[in-house]
């Protein structure tokens, strides 16, 4: 114990986790410009009559769509002063909160690579990372610190480590090493493209491309770690992810990648970005020892990290299809999913009922993700019996729900004759959904 | 010394990721291959689905539609009972006829709001009524429900009780005859726009052969889904009932004066199970989706997909003709041979917008993603 405090206090240069901060105040600042500027505030924030609760956090609500946008507002300029290292806590602290209450309202938006966002945040909350290099030095509010313990820039590596480490199992399964899916469908998009379009078409690239990946996912980390290897395990990281970028939808996940992984490189290289002397030797002064408690706390931070992405084994059938513990888990890019559910809303009283016209109560987007995902439904159930308690005051919805997988025909997904309503959404398997197994 | 320790130490914790990896990885679920259109060209199918079924069947329905226009500007400039039989004859054939372009919802019909145009039902009877009065005559809003051929079916067979009473308040009131003048060149206009704008798109469409949303297959079954659901909730669901607790709307029917809306339904089916097999109008059997999936062997329930969705349109076709007299006495006279007909409707939704594009790889998307994915 004692032997691995001294090792996780030994000295190392500021500057990695400078650029770390640095590039994640950057990213978060412009991909939230973009955010804004794409119209998603007024898509997924104004204009849902019906927010998605994430578990344990019903009592999230939406604000007055009048503070959505200043509000927003407020978390860009943090975000800035994160980049500049002014007023460094407080931003961050207030950056967090405000991201991860846009996160939290509305559990449709729900994306890996915005819960990253968030784990990344939480670390640099205790981490030092103005002490050089920003306003707060300049200002005089901090002092500076050209060296701190080794702990700072291990934590984020063995952050980095489980996303890459959960994605790459993720995509140990049938459905991405045996038949390339979904990479076939959504390299197929493509077809068409001038030169790269044949190539594209070829079920072979699909496979190389879903190998490749799973290859990447797995290994990247340890090729990262090793000096010798670790120039070229970056242009990997780099091609990788851009042609990421290039194919796929999927906003800020491929910077935040390849900016992040910086922090696997060594002090003379982030010592040359800030124009310091090339060769970086410790001078193991004034370096303020980590207190035990502190690296109790992040090991165990990183330790649920490495139960949650489990927990799917606690349920029956395969979380792809279930999504019975999906979220949290670095599934990403794993599934083309679709679904069709039609909810009845039954009065017990009479006899009467109706189908429900989702597209009523939900945007187009929020009808696609309630589609195929089951605690949605029971939410959505729910408010479906509250919007209508006027017209049928003991109410019973079911729905008749179907959902397609990675190209193949559809499966009905979830008991027909259940009411909806009876169901608690718990932490307990869910029985009721009935596909379970890929088939 | 410290250093290389610490590399034994890497070497250990790589090989139990590894072993880790593999472990978990390996439970898997038995596998079925998945289809999927890669390798397969789309260019044939694409092109006999403009050669040989969208731009004959515009073509048809524009010659149609100048009969309309015809007898309707004969009986606007002299009303009579004979004029107004032959526009109300010219009437039914074009309504009918629509029915067979209403799934092409996408490029040129699309940016004219051709659906919007022609047949936003049911009519917003009121607003229709006075904004004649008012020579209100802007039709450039999709969400107004004061035009197309249900205001045709309002002012020639619901206005007026009788042929008589009709050619006089037309006769009495030049409001209307105004108002319905500038319905037809409203339709007429949007409609010369597509014919002539699919001329330039028709390469377009052929040529672009992915699949992403917005190219040719995507938009072709998006649009085949959308007028499909438009048939199962607008034209059967919502008089029926079924969206309201069982009290029916029997006056939200498609052509609820002229009283053919079962005739339209059964065109509109047909129309949707044509275009899915490809057929064109002179009955010839070109490539259509039905081909593609059967090439693809997609299984439904041990059965091949297309024979499902065919056998499903031929019980819809069944239920279709249980249902007796007018669609709006039927929903409360024949209750139960409607619901029966709606079920049908709502089965094949899941084969045609679920199972389809699903096999054949095609992202189901009525509009842009809001978002980013991961």
């Amino acid at each position: 114990m004692t032997g691995l405090l001294r090792f996780l206090n030994g000295s190392r240069s500021i500057t990695p986790l400078v650029t770390f901060r640095i590039t994640y105040g950057l990213l978060l600042f412009f991909s939230s410009i973009r955010f804004w500027y794409q119209g998603w505030i007024d898509t997924l924030f104004v204009e849902p009559s019906f927010f998605f609760k994430y578990y344990g956090f019903h009592w999230v609500e939406m604000c007055p769509s009048a503070l959505i946008k200043p509000l927003f507002g407020i978390m860009i300029l943090a975000a800035l002063c994160v980049a500049l290292g002014l007023f460094y806590k407080y931003a961050l602290a207030l950056f967090l909160l405000l991201f991860s209450y846009f996160e939290l309202v509305d559990a449709t938006n729900y994306l890996n690579h915005h819960y990253l966002v968030v784990l990344f945040g939480v670390l640099l909350l205790i981490a030092p990372a103005h002490r050089y290099f920003s306003l707060d030095v300049k200002r005089g509010a901090a002092t500076e610190r050209l060296e701190i313990p080794r702990f700072y820039s291990y934590m984020l590596i063995l952050q980095i480590g489980v996303v890459y480490t959960f994605a790459g199992i993720a995509k140990l399964n049938s459905d991405w090493l045996l038949n390339a899916m979904p990479l076939r469908i959504w390299l197929l998009e493509y077809q068409d493209l001038p030169m790269l379009g044949g190539l594209l078409r070829h079920t072979q690239t699909a496979f190389a491309f879903s190998w490749f990946a799973a290859v990447y996912d797995c290994t990247i980390v340890y090729f990262l770690l090793f000096t010798k290897t670790r120039k070229w395990a970056y242009t990997t990281v780099v091609i990788f992810h851009l042609l990421t970028a290039v194919f796929f939808n999927i906003g800020i996940f491929p910077w935040l990648m390849i900016t992040s992984n910086l922090i696997f490189f060594g002090d003379a290289f982030h010592a040359r970005l800030y124009r310091q002397k090339s060769t970086f030797a410790p001078t193991k002064n004034d370096v303020p020892h980590i207190p035990l408690y502190l690296v109790l706390v992040v090991a165990v931070f990183l330790a649920i990290q490495l139960i949650l992405p489990m927990r799917h084994l606690a349920f029956g059938g395969n979380t792809m299809v279930t999504e019975l513990g999906y979220r949290f888990g670095w599934r990403v890019m794993l599934l083309e999913k679709a679904g069709v559910a039609t909810f009845t809303l039954r009065d017990q009283e009479n006899e009467r009922y109706m189908e429900i016209d989702n597209s009523e109560y939900l945007t187009e987007f929020q009808e696609k993700q309630m589609a195929i995902q089951p605690d949605f439904m029971l939410q959505f159930a729910q408010h479906i019996a509250e919007q209508n308690s006027g017209l049928v005051s003991h109410p019973i919805v079911t729905v008749s729900s179907f959902i397609t997988l990675n190209g193949r025909v559809s499966q009905r997904f979830i008991q027909p004759d259940l009411d909806l309503l009876k169901v608690a959404d718990d932490w307990s398997d869910k029985p009721w959904i009935i596909y379970r197994n890929v088939k | 010394m410290r250093y290389k320790n610490l590399n034994n130490i890497k070497g250990a914790v790589i090989i139990a990721s590894f072993m880790c990896i593999v472990f978990t990885g390996c439970k898997d679920d038995a596998t079925s291959t998945p289809s999927c259109l890669n390798e397969y060209n789309l260019s044939p199918l694409l092109a006999n689905y403009a050669d040989s079924i969208i731009l004959p069947r515009y073509t048809a329905f524009s010659a149609q539609y100048d009969e309309l226009y015809a007898a309707g500007q004969a009986f606007l400039a002299s009303p009579s009972t004979q004029l107004l039989a032959d526009f109300k004859n010219e009437y039914k054939a074009t309504y009918l006829s629509w029915q067979s372009i209403s799934s092409f919802d996408f490029g040129p019909a699309e940016e004219v709001f051709l659906i919007n145009t022609f047949n936003n039902f049911p009519l917003n009877e009121g607003k229709a009524y006075a904004d004649a009065l008012e020579g209100n005559l802007d039709f450039s809003s999709p969400e107004d429900y004061n035009k197309g051929l249900p205001l045709l079916d309002y002012f020639l067979f619901g206005l007026a009780k009788g042929d008589v009473a009709t050619v006089d308040s037309f006769d009495t009131n030049k409001k209307l005859v105004e108002y319905t003048q500038a319905v037809l060149d409203d339709m007429k206009t949007k409609l010369g726009q597509t014919v002539i704008n699919w001329q330039s798109y028709k390469s377009t469409f052929v040529s672009s052969t992915g699949t992403k949303d917005g190219e040719s297959i995507s938009l072709l079954v998006n649009a085949l889904n959308k007028d499909y659901e438009y048939i199962k909730r607008n034209k059967v669901g919502v008089p029926s009932g079924v969206l309201s607790l069982g009290f029916t709307n029997p006056n939200e029917v498609e052509a609820y004066h002229s009283a053919i809306s079962l005739e339209l339904a059964a065109a509109a089916v047909e129309s949707s199970r044509t275009i899915f097999e490809g057929i064109a109008p002179d009955g010839s059997n070109g490539i259509g989706l039905d081909d593609v999936l059967r090439e693809l062997n997609a299984d439904k329930n041990g059965q091949n997909l297309t024979d499902v969705i065919l056998g499903q349109y031929s019980l819809i076709e069944e239920k279709l003709t249980n249902v007796e007299g007018s669609l709006s006495d039927a929903v409360d006279q024949d209750k139960e041979d409607v619901i029966s007909l709606y079920n049908a409707l709502s089965e094949q939704v899941i084969y045609l917008k679920s199972d389809l594009p699903s096999v054949m790889c095609i992202p189901i998307t009525y509009v842009d993603n809001p978002s980013d994915s991961d």
